[in-house]
């Protein structure tokens, strides 16, 4: 009976540890996909409002311009 | 024994449930400190000294914001002024840009404009005009360029239909190869939009038939063998790739600013790459302009090592036979600095 329980229970601990280790995962992407949406919901209304603004004088290609610059936003 | 198999399962499971999106630094133990020596030059002033080649005893430099000149020719090593090329202005032989200059075969200077569309050769002896191409139509916004050959030109461009497009030396697209490599996909985003994010800056070295491109938002060198026209490798740095934020159908950089040039040596690839964050240039405008590590791979693109620069450049030329490297230091009146290798 003793080594009936023993081995049920070392599987049942090995399962727990799985579904504690997928549960952690999964809603550590659902945080990261729920900020992904919100900067993107964030970026479509600033682009429906504003155009790019392009700083400075740099390297960068700043294409609604034209223009080299430091930073793009 | 039993215990011991389960506890291996378990940290397996927890090993396999953590995540592992940060590539690893594959420079890491292979740095090596360099320190310039300045070199004295006449007195021209430039705004952003961003491309330097040499070629024999001549020295070119671009200036990518020039107010009345974009390009300059000195003697080496005496580093006098002997021209001023390429004039800007809205004029037939004048330039509104000027993103790169090349040597050709000829040992003539070629230099492209992006905004006019436009490559121009010119006699290095008179610094004149000789022969301007007007770029392929199909083309959208090509930013750098090289030679393949006297009759092909490669360049990159903003369709993104493919990585880059080989033309003739009318201008007209002859072919267009590979595509961008984006690992993670952006499900809305236009081509156009990737391919602005994926802007690179290439080299092409015609003795080996290495094709090296850099990308200016992220961390990844693309080698390209182009005597068979095949991938040897992409190979994706600690940063990954470029990060950005679609707005209104332009690529918003969001992650780093990666590469600013490129060169293919006999059996080397030289890149100059900044790593700076986005995030730190927003916050701190004081930031110095320019990259100091040159991370050196093999043309199979395996990590050799990287040189820790004692100045932040924006452009460089290495000289195998010196072992030298010349560069640009924009954050001093005396900008072009000289290291040994």
């Amino acid at each position: 009976m003793k080594k009936r329980l023993k081995n049920l229970i070392y599987p049942a601990f090995i399962v727990l540890v799985f579904i504690t280790a997928l549960h952690v995962k999964i809603n550590s992407n659902k945080k990261q996909i729920s900020s992904i949406n919100l900067s993107n919901i964030e970026t479509l209304s600033y682009a429906e409002t504003t155009n790019t603004s392009c700083l400075g004088t740099g390297s960068l290609d700043c294409t609604p311009t034209n223009t080299k610059v430091k930073y793009i936003y | 024994m039993k215990i011991k198999i389960q506890y291996i399962i378990i940290l397996l499971a927890t090993i396999s449930c953590t995540d592992n999106q940060q590539n690893e630094d594959l420079f890491k133990g292979k740095d090596k400190k360099l320190f310039s020596t300045p070199l004295v030059t006449d007195s021209v002033y430039m705004r952003y000294p961003f491309r330097i080649k040499k070629l024999d005893s001549d020295l070119i430099i671009s200036d990518l914001h020039g107010s009345d000149f974009y390009c300059y020719r000195f003697s080496y090593p005496q580093l006098q002024l002997k021209q001023i090329f390429a004039a800007r202005g809205h004029g037939p032989h004048e330039f509104l840009d000027v993103e790169n200059i090349r040597f050709n075969n000829a040992g003539d200077i070629v230099a492209l404009d992006a905004n006019r569309s436009m490559i121009t050769t010119f006699d290095i002896s008179k610094t004149t005009n000789t022969k301007q191409i007007n770029l392929d139509k199909r083309l959208l916004r090509t930013l750098d360029f090289d030679i393949i050959n006297d009759s092909l030109l490669i360049v990159p461009d903003y369709t993104g239909d493919n990585r880059f497009s080989l033309i003739n030396n009318q201008g007209f697209i002859v072919n267009r190869l590979f595509k961008i490599p984006v690992k993670t996909k952006t499900k809305s985003s236009s081509s156009t939009v990737v391919s602005q994010a994926w802007r690179s800056f290439l080299d092409y070295n015609p003795e080996n038939g290495i094709l090296a491109m850099v990308t200016q938002l992220g961390h990844v060198v693309e080698i390209y063998n182009m005597n068979n026209r095949s991938i040897v490798k992409i190979v994706y740095g600690s940063y990954g790739e470029p990060e950005f934020i679609d707005k209104g159908g332009y690529a918003v950089p969001n992650g780093i600013m990666g590469y600013s040039d490129v060169q293919v040596g006999q059996n080397k690839i030289y890149a100059l790459f900044w790593g700076r964050t986005f995030k730190d240039i927003r916050n701190n405008a004081e930031i110095t302009e320019g990259g100091n590590m040159l991370e050196v791979y093999d043309l199979q693109g395996n990590p050799l090592c990287r040189y820790i620069l004692d100045k932040y450049i924006t452009g460089f030329c290495v000289d195998e036979k010196q072992n030298t490297l010349l560069a640009l230091d924009i954050n001093s009146n005396q900008y072009i600095v000289k290291y040994k290798l």
